[in-house]
């Protein structure tokens, strides 16, 4: 058996979506890694590819290049990057609580279901449970919920049984696309409470999509960020949060609004808007809009360069920390 | 608050009563055609145990007689009861309404259930192919179909289903169309789910409401259509007991012995009336936007 | 100073077969000039409703009761959608959270602006044209000229909704009711629009209602606020009072429960759910999920007012730190 630790490799991965003529460059050239056991968030605006990256890494969605292995077990071949070998080792949770059940399917039956499956990936002794109750208990609900229906329950609870469902693959890897946008607040609290019970005792890998960047800062130990496609910046989650090297990390900082009325002016609301989605300027896609942009970034696209212990950033013009984004 | 001396089974009951009187008042209509068409159904089933007489006993002396006690519905040219004749004609009607429709689902259905799951070629491929069926006027292909088979009423059902499929295949394959965007279908995917379960299990379920509905609606135009076949010839053929026959062969009597094509005739107005409000009245339940379904 | 726009008792119910659900319970707000007033609360608190009652846009099978001041007159909640159409346009505006269904898509942009300025304003059709432009440019859209003529879905969702801000301020509204205008918009484009709507409140001295969820815009962008829970108004005052000094449970749970750089580490979240509208509440609503809870919150708790008109409904609220003790109670 090999002891390669269970890791997420992705390397180069891209897609481009094509109408007719027009290209739209989703994702390009995006390199990361997602260690044992670690919580990676991917934060970013409509438009950056985060959405696309998670069907890439899900198969849901073909790559154009790239590769993807998790462990030994390689998902996207290099050589032929548009077969994606599925393994119930990654498993998904989806952003839109309400369609992501089957609405004409019980509890029991949308659990079942991914029960029969792990039955044939996987053999008995790996198997926790054939109970789909079981797996509802590990997420705070239990077997009266089993004969119900999706539309009998509220938000907060639909998303933690689409979480049951997922843990019944008995995955090694979560992928989860923007869990708590469509749920108020304090459920939103109780789903990132049971996902960090649920890292911490299954050993779970997550990889954590986010616009919001109070909930990576809670849940995620590294983050990554992107911008038309491209990874412009990925480091530990204190370092990126408080010491942002690129300037569009800046200016999502500056942008969230902050729970503290005497922090106002810390609230700097960028000038301009994006316009132009297709990236095909080959310079820093943030140079239109970035206030230290000079010529240099307009012509070619900044490498991935360390800056610090384990902080990554393409950009030319890395924020210092005497506050020199304004 | 409470009545005094109401069990709890009492009041469940009693709020079951309400709930349907509050659904009878709000869809009038829809409850006007089912009992309709339940007594044509029920007359359907017992015809043997309702007519007075037996549909096909030949009578000569008695032929052409008005409506009267003895005869509600008169009598046709060969002294037939027509009541009698016209409650078994309502056994063939809803026979042919159920068989046709049946096979325009059976083929349909799937057609649009992998056009719209699949998108891509196979929806080209397979939408093309119906368009084909679609090209063809609306009455030409029966005629065409049956003239090759033969004339009667099995071939004119056949017929009628092959021109009808079509619809229930676009239809079909526009609800599951938007039923693929849903994420629980992205997530049966990530499960590594056949795309052939997936199809029965998730597409399916959520997006048939239409077909049926629509069925539901066709039902009175087969009836109709069937009975018109027979009417031109190339339907049903006697000694069959067929609405649309029977108004055929009483074409050159009727003028002046009117009651041997007014009854059939009601009855096939009644009948499709009754499917219709019924077909809409589904719809009206169905319709996600009343919050209406399970 | 008195307030613009008053909005007292207001209470929205809708009748259903077998009971009654009520969404809006006993409302009292108010609107001042050049404030914005933040109205939060969570799905299914009102916070929607109340202002739709307030505008007069619900529908028939509501009972609305109530009383709304605004400039001279009195209206009766019940009377305001006969009545609605004189005060929307005129003087008071609403815009609301999904910019991509706001807009006609087979009209120019432009096109829009101008038809409903016609209907309010008395100009000529050059005028008008002219004022429609001025006004794109007010809310900061480039080359108005070009973008008079464009259509909707060749904007982005951000310029459509600073578009839709356009066609609320082109009749001059006193009042601009905003229902979660930036939910559904990426975090800078919703910066951008909160700056916005903080530089046309000072600059016309609008009086603004900001309906979110998100405590961190209001923190941000209001001047008051009002949170609401299960219809009712738990906690309102002045923004820095009620978000740094909370007196209400409820407003204080619900702080913990927001996520913040550098600052949580735990999460607080509230037990329990929101209790259903359509059963008769007894006394405080929020009772089942509240840690102070004692026997006397079986009573409904009024609506108590400090000096600085701070106003909380609780029976154990945190007053530590307002500033004067609270006066008297506001009998409804």
């Amino acid at each position: 058996m090999s002891i390669t630790s269970l890791q997420l490799n992705a390397r180069g991965l891209s897609k481009t979506y094509w109408i007719g003529k027009e290209a739209t460059k989703a994702v390009q050239q995006v390199d990361f890694e997602i260690k044992e056991g670690e919580c990676l968030a991917l934060v970013g605006e409509s438009g950056c590819g985060k959405s696309t990256l998670a069907k890439l890494l899900l198969g849901l969605e073909t790559a154009d290049t790239g590769s993807l292995s998790f462990g030994d077990q390689l998902l996207i071949d290099p050589s032929s990057p548009g077969q994606y070998l599925r393994s119930t080792d990654v498993a998904m949770v989806f952003q839109d609580p309400y369609s992501s059940l089957n609405p004409k399917m019980r509890i029991r039956a949308i659990i079942g279901e991914a029960i029969e499956q792990v039955k044939l990936h996987r053999t008995a002794d790996e198997i926790m449970s054939v109970d789909p109750v079981f797996f509802l208990e590990q997420v705070g609900m239990s077997e009266i919920h089993l004969n119900r229906f999706p539309h009998e329950f509220s938000g907060g609870q639909r998303q933690r049984i689409a979480i049951a469902r997922s843990l019944a693959l008995h995955p090694k890897l979560l992928v989860l696309d923007e869990p708590t946008a469509a749920l108020d607040v304090s459920v939103q609290a109780q789903i990132l409470n049971l996902l960090k019970e649920l890292q911490a005792k299954l050993n779970l890998s997550m990889l954590f999509i986010s616009h919001d960047l109070g909930t990576v800062h809670f849940i995620a130990d590294r983050v990554m960020v992107m911008y038309l496609g491209h990874l412009v910046e990925l480091g530990p989650v204190d370092l990126v949060l408080k010491q942002p090297v690129h300037q569009y990390t800046q200016v999502l900082l500056d942008s969230m609004p902050k729970l503290d009325p005497d922090q106002r002016n810390h609230f700097k609301p960028i000038q301009l808007e994006i316009t132009d989605v297709s990236g095909s300027s080959n310079g820093c896609a943030f140079a239109p809009r970035c206030p230290k942009a000079d010529f240099d970034c307009r012509q070619a696209h900044p490498l991935m360069t360390q800056h610090n212990n384990h902080q990554f950033a393409a950009c030319r013009h890395p924020v210092t920390l005497s506050g020199d984004s304004q | 608050m409470t009545n005094p001396g109401l069990t709890q089974s009492g009041l469940l009951s009693a709020r079951r009563r309400a709930i349907t009187w509050h659904f009878i008042i709000n869809n009038k209509l829809f409850v006007l055609g089912a009992t309709l068409f339940f007594t044509i159904l029920f007359a359907a089933i017992f015809a043997p145990a309702i007519v007075p007489y037996d549909p096909s006993a030949i009578n000569f002396p008695d032929k052409l007689v008005g409506p009267s006690l003895a005869h509600l519905m008169g009598t046709d040219d060969l002294g037939r009861d027509i009541f009698s004749r016209v409650v078994y004609g309502a056994r063939t009607s809803l026979i042919v309404g159920c068989t046709v429709l049946a096979l325009a689902m059976l083929v349909g259905v799937p057609i649009g259930l992998a056009a719209g799951y699949f998108g891509g070629k196979i929806d080209q491929v397979l939408m093309r192919v119906t368009d084909i069926f679609l090209a063809f006027p609306p009455m030409l292909l029966p005629i065409a179909i049956t003239a090759a088979l033969g004339a009667s009423l099995m071939n004119a059902m056949i017929a009628l289903a092959i021109s009808w499929f079509p619809w229930y295949a676009r239809i079909m394959r526009s609800s599951v169309m938007s039923v693929r965007n849903n994420l629980f279908i992205s997530a049966a995917q990530t499960m590594g789910i056949s795309n052939l379960k997936i199809m029965f299990r998730h597409a399916l379920p959520n997006s048939w409401t239409p077909s049926l509905v629509q069925g539901s609606m066709d039902f009175g135009y087969t009836i109709l259509a069937a009975a018109s076949l027979s009417f031109i010839g190339i339907g049903a053929k006697p000694p069959a007991i067929e609405w649309g026959l029977m108004v055929a062969l009483s074409r050159s009597k009727f003028l002046d012995y009117w009651w041997t094509a007014a009854f059939p005739g009601l009855a096939i107005f009644v009948t499709v009336l009754a499917v219709n409000l019924v077909g809409d009245g589904l719809r009206d339940i169905l319709d996600p936007k009343r919050g209406g379904g399970e | 100073m008195s307030p613009i726009l008053r909005i007292e008792n207001l209470s929205v119910s809708f009748p259903k077969l077998f009971n009654t659900i009520k969404a809006v319970r006993d409302v009292d707000l108010d609107l001042h000039e050049g404030q914005i007033t933040g109205l939060v609360g969570e799905s299914g608190s009102g916070k929607s409703m109340t202002a739709s009652a307030a505008m007069g846009l619900i529908t028939s099978q509501a009972e609305v009761s109530g009383k709304i001041y605004w400039q001279d007159s009195t209206w009766n909640a019940r009377d305001m959608a006969k009545s609605g159409r004189k005060i929307r346009g005129a003087g008071a505006a609403m815009i609301f959270q999904n910019p991509l269904t706001a807009l006609n898509p087979f009209f120019s942009v432009g096109q829009q602006i101008f038809d409903v300025a016609r209907q309010h304003r008395n100009m000529t059709v050059a005028e008008l044209e002219k004022e429609v432009k001025d006004c794109l440019a007010q809310v900061h859209l480039p080359q108005p000229e070009k973008l008079y003529k464009k259509y909707p879905h060749e904007l982005s969702g951000g310029q459509i909704q600073r578009v839709v801000i356009a066609m609320a301020l082109i009749c001059q509204p006193r009042v601009l009711i905003a229902d979660e205008p930036t939910t559904a918009l990426d975090v800078t484009v919703q910066a951008q629009i909160l700056a916005l709507v903080r530089e046309l409140t000072d600059e016309k001295q609008l009086s603004v209602l900001l309906i979110t969820h998100d405590l961190s815009v209001v923190a941000t962008v209001c001047d008051h606020v009002s949170v609401m829970y299960a219809g009712q108004i738990v906690e309102q005052g002045e923004v820095r009072q009620v978000i740094k000094y909370p007196v209400h449970p409820y407003t204080q749970k619900l702080l913990a429960t927001v996520p913040e750089i550098g600052i949580s580490t735990e999460l607080e979240h509230i037990p329990g759910q929101v209790p259903d509208l359509g059963k008769p509440i007894i006394g405080c609503a929020f009772q089942e999920r509240c840690e102070k809870r004692t026997d006397n919150c079986q009573q409904p708790p009024e609506l108590i007012s400090s000096e600085q008109g701070h106003q909380y409904r609780c029976f154990h609220p945190t007053t530590d730190n307002l500033i004067t003790k609270p006066m008297k109670a506001v009998s409804l």
